[in-house]
């Protein structure tokens, strides 16, 4: 059964990576898309998902998932995150998720999708798409004479 | 626009990060005769939290049976509490249905009929409270269910 309190989310971006400073908790982000480009598949890359939520109170387990919008399989194994806020401050009743992840491997062109849950309830997604500039394969560029 | 570095896919994933209190901003200067000297101690909302990965890579993403909607991505509404869906997925995609007022909602993907669904919820509310409708019974049932689930920010 999920919480009673559910969050509301105010925004929810992709980018290259984000940075918390220590003390002040302040979130830079760097290098906001939503398209990738490559000359072919598959490839590696790197990328971070930050979401603002408010109306956040309780205990709840975020859940990050990446899918494939082709045939929404799972791209990376779910990310879960258990939040625990007993009861909201005062003009405090926020909570930034940032999330950086390296190593994220696309096979092929296409939409993928990140969705956001709280326990069983889905809150949002953001959509990547993945383009392919057709160019030379990565085998190729290693074999080729200098 | 990201432009991705061609790699083979080697390197195991990396996740690091989670949820953590508002950044807190600086301050505009002040006049010295305005400002109270006084320094809070830190406090954090929450506690340290961890990230757990879970699950398979190529697992079927779409939900069957019990789903639950929980934001309606409205500034103007506030969900109370997540509505149960049932979800089927159909040879067109996904349908999400909350048998209690009898609304759906559909999509090619989970997301696009969460999409869906919220947009027929919200219109669904802002009809039934207008200030000049007039409701029958059946109506005005749906009305109070929907109010148990969504309330009006102030």
């Amino acid at each position: 059964m999920p919480n009673e309190s559910t969050p509301n989310v105010l925004a929810m971006l992709v980018c290259d990576q984000i940075i918390q400073e220590q003390g002040t908790n302040k979130k830079s982000l760097f290098g906001v898309f939503d398209n990738i480009t490559a000359p072919v598949f598959p490839i590696q890359l790197r990328l971070a998902v930050y979401a603002k939520l408010s109306d956040v109170e309780g205990h709840y387990n975020f859940r990050l998932r990446f899918v494939s919008l082709r045939d929404e399989r799972t791209v990376i194994p779910d990310i879960s995150i258990p939040l625990d806020i007993p009861q909201l401050q005062p003009g405090r009743g926020g909570a930034e998720l940032a999330i950086n992840l390296v190593g994220i491997v696309i096979t092929e062109p296409g939409a993928y999708e990140f969705q956001l849950w709280a326990d069983d309830a889905y809150l949002h997604r953001i959509t990547l798409t993945a383009n392919s500039t057709g160019g030379t394969p990565w085998q190729q560029q290693q074999n080729s004479p200098q | 626009m990201a432009t991705a570095t061609e790699l083979p896919p080697v390197n195991p994933l990396l996740a690091y990060g989670g949820f953590s209190e508002n950044g807190v901003g600086s301050g505009t200067p002040t006049a010295p005769e305005q400002v109270t000297q006084e320094i809070l101690p830190f406090q954090p909302l929450m506690p340290p939290n961890y990230i757990q990965l879970s699950g398979e890579i190529g697992e079927l993403a779409r939900p069957t049976g019990t789903v639950f909607l929980g934001a309606l991505l409205d500034p103007k509404l506030r969900l109370l509490k997540p509505i149960p869906l049932e979800a089927s997925n159909e040879d067109s995609g996904v349908v999400l249905s909350w048998e209690e007022i009898d609304e759906f909602g559909c999509g090619s993907t989970t997301g696009a009929a969460f999409d869906d669904f919220g947009q027929s919820l919200r219109e669904l509310y802002d009809h039934l409270h207008l200030a000049d409708v007039r409701l029958g019974e059946d109506l005005q049932r749906i009305k109070n269910v929907l109010d148990q689930y969504i309330e009006r920010r102030g």
